[in-house]
C-alpha cells in the first residue's frame, strides 16, 4: 500500500513525432536521458511520424508521477497538477498484471506485473483527468491539466 | 460525474475567482433590475397562448422506434453476459453513453428549448400500449401522491449514477434496465399507464418540468406551435412534493460537483470514505435544499396577508426552481456532452463492445476541440446567472400574482434563496 510520488521539473530531450504513433512505453526502466516518444493527441489529419529522424525539441517535463500497486491496492486517489503543453512522464510498477487508462487522452496500456510501466504523454487538453486500471475499485490518480 | 471506464473521466477545471466574482456580481444587479425597475404586474401568469394553427411534424412514430431500440440496446448489454462472451474493455459500450449522456442530460436539455419529445421517445408507454398494459387508470391516484413516488425513484436513479459502483458496467446497466422496465410495466398495470408513468418513472415529470421552460408546445391537434418561453411553467400543475422534486434536481448536480472538492471532503471529514456514507450526504443535501425552500416559503406566508400556509406557498412557488435546477446540470454537464458525448459515434458501430465494426466509425476517438478553459467558465457562469435570474423573475411574477401589495415583502426569504443557490452553484464550479 505503499505510494511514491516525486514531482520534478526536469529538461530532458526528446523526439517530437505525429499524433497518429502511439506513445512508446517501456517495460524496463531505461537510463537516463533516454529518447521518449510523444503523442500529440489527438489529431486525426496528422501525418505518420518518424520516431527517429524529427528534429529534437527541449520540452519540460513538468510533472513525473511514480506510482507503486501493491497487492492490487493503492491509497488516494491523488490529484497532480501540470501546464498545458507540459510533459507528463507516469511510472507504474504493479505486482499484479492489470491494464492502465487515462481517461481524456484515451490511452490504455497493459500493466504487467514483471515489470516497471512507462507511460510519456503531452498535456495538450484542460481539464481534470483521472487515470485508472481496469481492476482497481478506484482511481489511481487524477492529473489536472491548467493553463 | 465520475463513472469508471466509461463516461465522465474528464472534468472540467475550477472557475478562478475573478470570474466567479462576475458572476456574482452580476446576480445581484440583475436581480435589483428585475425586481424593482421592470415588473410591476404579473405578466406570465397567464398560460401558454396556442395559435390554432401550428406544424406538423411528424415524428413520432420515429421517436417511438429510437425509444424503443435505445432500451433494447442498454437491456441488450446483459446477453453477451448470459452467453459469456469477454467484451473488449477498450471499446465504450452504447449502453454508457446512451443512459449517461442521451437519457440523462441530452434528452431533457433538448426538452428545453424544442418541447417534450420524451412523450413520444418514451419506451415504456409505446410497449405498455403495444402490450396493452394499464387501459385503466386509477383516478385520483397522481393527484394525491403527486411526485412523492417519483423522487424516491429519483433519488435511487441519481444513488445508481453517483454511489453505486456498477455504474460503468454495462452489463449492471442492463440488468437495471430490466428491473426498471419491470418496475414500470407493474405500476402502469396496476395505476394505468398514464398513471404510472406519471408517478413512478421520474423521467416523466423530469422531462414534463423542464419542457415546460421551452416556447415551442404542442396544440390539441398534436401540431407543433410557438406559445413563448416560460409561459407553460407558470400554469403546470402543482403536483404535491413537486418542490422536493426540485429541490432534488438541484440537490445531485451539487452533490455530484461538490463531492470532488476539497472544502466538500474537509467539512464532511470521513463520511464520503464509504458508500453508506455518501448515501447518507446524498439525501442530506436534498433534504437542505428542500428544507432551505420550504422555510423561504414559510417566511414568504407569514409576511403576506390572507391565510397563507407554507406548504401552499411552497406548491405554488415551486416551479421557480426549474430554470435553477436546469442551469445546473447545464452548467456541470455541458462540456460532458460535448466532449465525452461524441463516444456515441464509436459505440454505434460495435454497441455490445465485442469489437464489431457496423458502420466503420468504432475506432473514433474523442476530439477535444475546446482546447481552452476561459470559453467553458464564461458559459458556466452564464448558465447559472441566467437561471437564477429566471428563477427570481419567476418567483416576483407569481408573487405580485398571489401577494398583490405584500409581493415585494414577501420575496425577501426567496430572494436570499436563490442568491443562496446561484452562490453554491458557482461556489461548487469554483472547486
Amino acid at each position: 500500500m505503499r505510494r511514491h510520488v516525486i514531482l520534478l521539473a526536469v529538461v530532458v530531450t526528446v523526439t517530437a513525432c505525429g499524433s497518429d504513433v502511439p506513445l512508446t512505453t517501456t517495460t524496463d526502466r531505461p537510463p537516463e536521458d533516454t529518447t521518449t516518444t510523444v503523442r500529440d493527441v489527438p489529431t486525426p489529419t496528422a501525418s505518420p511520424a518518424t520516431t527517429t529522424s524529427s528534429p529534437e525539441i527541449t520540452t519540460t517535463i513538468g510533472l513525473e508521477v511514480d506510482v507503486e500497486i501493491a497487492g492490487g491496492e493503492v491509497e488516494g486517489p491523488e490529484i497532480f497538477k501540470v501546464t498545458l503543453g507540459e510533459i507528463v512522464d507516469i511510472w507504474i510498477l504493479s505486482d499484479v498484471d492489470d491494464e492502465i487508462h487515462v481517461h481524456g487522452y484515451d490511452l490504455r496500456f497493459d500493466l504487467d506485473a514483471a515489470a516497471p510501466f512507462n507511460l510519456t504523454f503531452e498535456a495538450d487538453v484542460p481539464g481534470i483527468f483521472e487515470v485508472e486500471t481496469h481492476d482497481l475499485q478506484q482511481p489511481l490518480f487524477e492529473i489536472e491539466v491548467t493553463g | 460525474m465520475i463513472i469508471a471506464h466509461g463516461i465522465g473521466g474528464r472534468t472540467d477545471l475550477p472557475i478562478p475567482l475573478p470570474v466567479i466574482l462576475i458572476g456574482a456580481a452580476s446576480v445581484l444587479v440583475i436581480t435589483f433590475l428585475a425586481l424593482g425597475l421592470l415588473w410591476t404586474r404579473p405578466r406570465l401568469q397567464g398560460g401558454p397562448d396556442y395559435s390554432p394553427s401550428g406544424t406538423s411534424v411528424p415524428v413520432r412514430g420515429l421517436l417511438a422506434t429510437l425509444g424503443v431500440l435505445g432500451l433494447a440496446l442498454v437491456v441488450g448489454q446483459v446477453v453477451p453476459a448470459l452467453m459469456g462472451v469477454e467484451r473488449e474493455p477498450v471499446r465504450p459500450t452504447i449502453a454508457l453513453v446512451m443512459v449517461w449522456v442521451v437519457v440523462w442530460l441530452i434528452v431533457p436539455f433538448a426538452a428545453a428549448v424544442a418541447g417534450n419529445w420524451y412523450t413520444d421517445l418514451n419506451p415504456w408507454r409505446t410497449t405498455a400500449r403495444a402490450l396493452g398494459i394499464g387501459r385503466t387508470e386509477r383516478e385520483g391516484f397522481q393527484s394525491k401522491m403527486g411526485l412523492w413516488p417519483a423522487s424516491v425513484v429519483f433519488l435511487g436513479f441519481v444513488w445508481f449514477e453517483l454511489i453505486g459502483s456498477r455504474s460503468g458496467d454495462p452489463t449492471a446497466l442492463g440488468v437495471a434496465a430490466l428491473g426498471y422496465t419491470a418496475f414500470l410495466f407493474i405500476a402502469m398495470a396496476v395505476l394505468g399507464r398514464e398513471t404510472g408513468l406519471a408517478t413512478m418513472d421520474f423521467l416523466t415529470p423530469y422531462n414534463r418540468l423542464i419542457s415546460s421552460i421551452s416556447p415551442l408546445g404542442r396544440n390539441e391537434s398534436g401540431q407543433v406551435v410557438w406559445r413563448g418561453w416560460l409561459t407553460s411553467l407558470t400554469v403546470i400543475p402543482q403536483w404535491p412534493g413537486m418542490w422536493f422534486f426540485v429541490a432534488i434536481m438541484i440537490a445531485t448536480v451539487s452533490y455530484d460537483g461538490a463531492s470532488g472538492t476539497e472544502w466538500f471532503r474537509s467539512i464532511t471529514g470521513g463520511l464520503g470514505d464509504t458508500a453508506f456514507g455518501e448515501t447518507l450526504l446524498l439525501v442530506a443535501s436534498a433534504i437542505v435544499i428542500a428544507l432551505a425552500y420550504y422555510t423561504a416559503a414559510a417566511v414568504a406566508a407569514s409576511l403576506s396577508h390572507g391565510g397563507w400556509t407554507p406548504s401552499r406557498v411552497a406548491q405554488r412557488f415551486a416551479h421557480t426552481l426549474v430554470p435553477i435546477g436546469l442551469a445546473y446540470a447545464v452548467a456541470h454537464y455541458f462540456t460532458l456532452i460535448v466532449f465525452e458525448g461524441q463516444q456515441l459515434i464509436a459505440a454505434v458501430s460495435d454497441p455490445f463492445g465485442l469489437g464489431w465494426d457496423l458502420f466503420g466509425t468504432a475506432d473514433y476517438r474523442v476530439e477535444f476541440f475546446v482546447r481552452s478553459s476561459t470559453p467553458i467558465w464564461l458559459a458556466q457562469v452564464a448558465f447559472i446567472v441566467g437561471g437564477h435570474l429566471v428563477a427570481v423573475v419567476l418567483a416576483h411574477d407569481r408573487s405580485l400574482q398571489d401577494f398583490g401589495r405584500d409581493a415585494v415583502r414577501s420575496q425577501y426569504a426567496m430572494l436570499v434563496l436563490m442568491i443562496a443557490l446561484t452562490s453554491l452553484g458557482l461556489l461548487i464550479l469554483s472547486g
